[in-house]
């Protein structure tokens, strides 16, 4: 987490990388949302006393939201800029700017930062292509961008599954591995 | 009967979101990611597709785009979901095609007026 932004839009909040603000929202959107679609149940069934209950489920959960979205804000992450054109710094350098100028994204697991970063991942990638790699003129832009997309669903699961030294040595040689792992260490 | 096709990869959302939209009489068919929710949508043809846009193997941004490019899915209504919430994620959705943006927690009534504001012109009953 960040210092409290000072004066100015978002003042007072601190920054949490967005993927963790996308996970906090999506289980709190589902204590909220069964919390309604029960009291509504409750309700159509004549029981008044419960559904009053679980419609303070649904209000503390909505509390919680608005205390989240009070006190943090999101580290940006999204391409909201044109894509600029490759300047030997490397394809990465651009996509790093974009997704959090000046600052570290924050204790991320790398798979989780993949699945939530896979447009700005595949913009840049798309910019790259067209104007460094001349061959990509003639290619379909469609296809290429679903083959990079499969790459990176491919990537992510990788990386979420618990593999030994071993074939991570052999994944560094640039073999594939062979199914089998011994003791498992983190991957990321 | 109209029909919904929720596009969503979380197994949670899903079930809570189709079981909420079926009590109010909608018929509700489920993807679970934005390849098969672009399949579904070219075989069955919806009357609204609710899109989650964080999904796997396409995301919800690209589905839309390719909804919109073919015929036979271009006039279908497509209703945005994210939990993102965040400046520019309504423009960027509204750029790859979507009709409406709705964000998550998904508060019922709010959007239940958006799908009916889309269908009104389909000429379809409602639900």
């Amino acid at each position: 987490m960040t210092d409290p932004l000072p004066a100015g839009e978002g003042a007072g909040r601190h920054a949490l990388p967005a993927v963790l603000l996308h996970d906090l929202r999506t289980p709190l959107g589902q204590i909220i949302g069964y919390a309604e679609m029960l009291a509504e149940q409750a309700e159509e069934a004549g029981g008044e006393g419960q559904a009053a209950d679980l419609h303070k489920i649904g209000a503390a959960g909505y509390r919680i939201l608005e205390l989240i979205e009070e006190h943090f804000h999101a580290l940006p992450t999204r391409a909201d800029e044109p894509v600029p054109s490759p300047n030997g710094r490397g394809p990465g350098h651009a996509l790093q700017r974009r997704l959090a100028p000046g600052r570290a994204p924050g204790a991320v697991r790398l798979a989780d930062f993949i699945v939530a970063n896979r447009e700005p991942i595949l913009a840049e990638w798309e910019a790259f292509a067209r104007t460094c790699t001349p061959a990509s003129g003639a290619m379909d832009i469609v296809a290429l961008r679903d083959h990079a997309n499969e790459m990176l669903t491919v990537i992510a699961a990788d990386l979420r599954t618990p593999q030994g030294g071993s074939a991570q040595s052999e994944k560094g040689k640039g073999k594939a591995p062979d199914g089998e792992s011994d003791a498992p260490t983190a991957a990321e | 009967m109209t029909r919904i096709l929720l596009v969503e990869d979380n197994e949670m959302n899903r079930d809570m979101l189709s079981r909420r939209l079926e009590r109010k009489g909608y018929q509700v068919t489920l993807a679970v990611d934005g390849l098969s929710g672009v399949e579904m949508a070219a075989a069955h043809l919806p009357d609204l597709v609710l899109m989650d846009m964080s999904l796997p193997v396409l995301d919800g941004w690209e589905a839309t785009r390719r909804l919109k490019a073919a015929l036979p899915t271009r006039h279908i209504p497509v209703i945005a979901l994210t939990a993102h919430a965040m400046a520019g994620d309504r423009e960027k959705a509204l750029e790859a095609g979507c009709d409406d943006y709705d964000t998550k927690p998904i508060e019922l009534p709010r959007l239940l007026e958006k799908i009916e504001a889309l269908l009104g012109g389909t000429g379809k009953d409602s639900p």
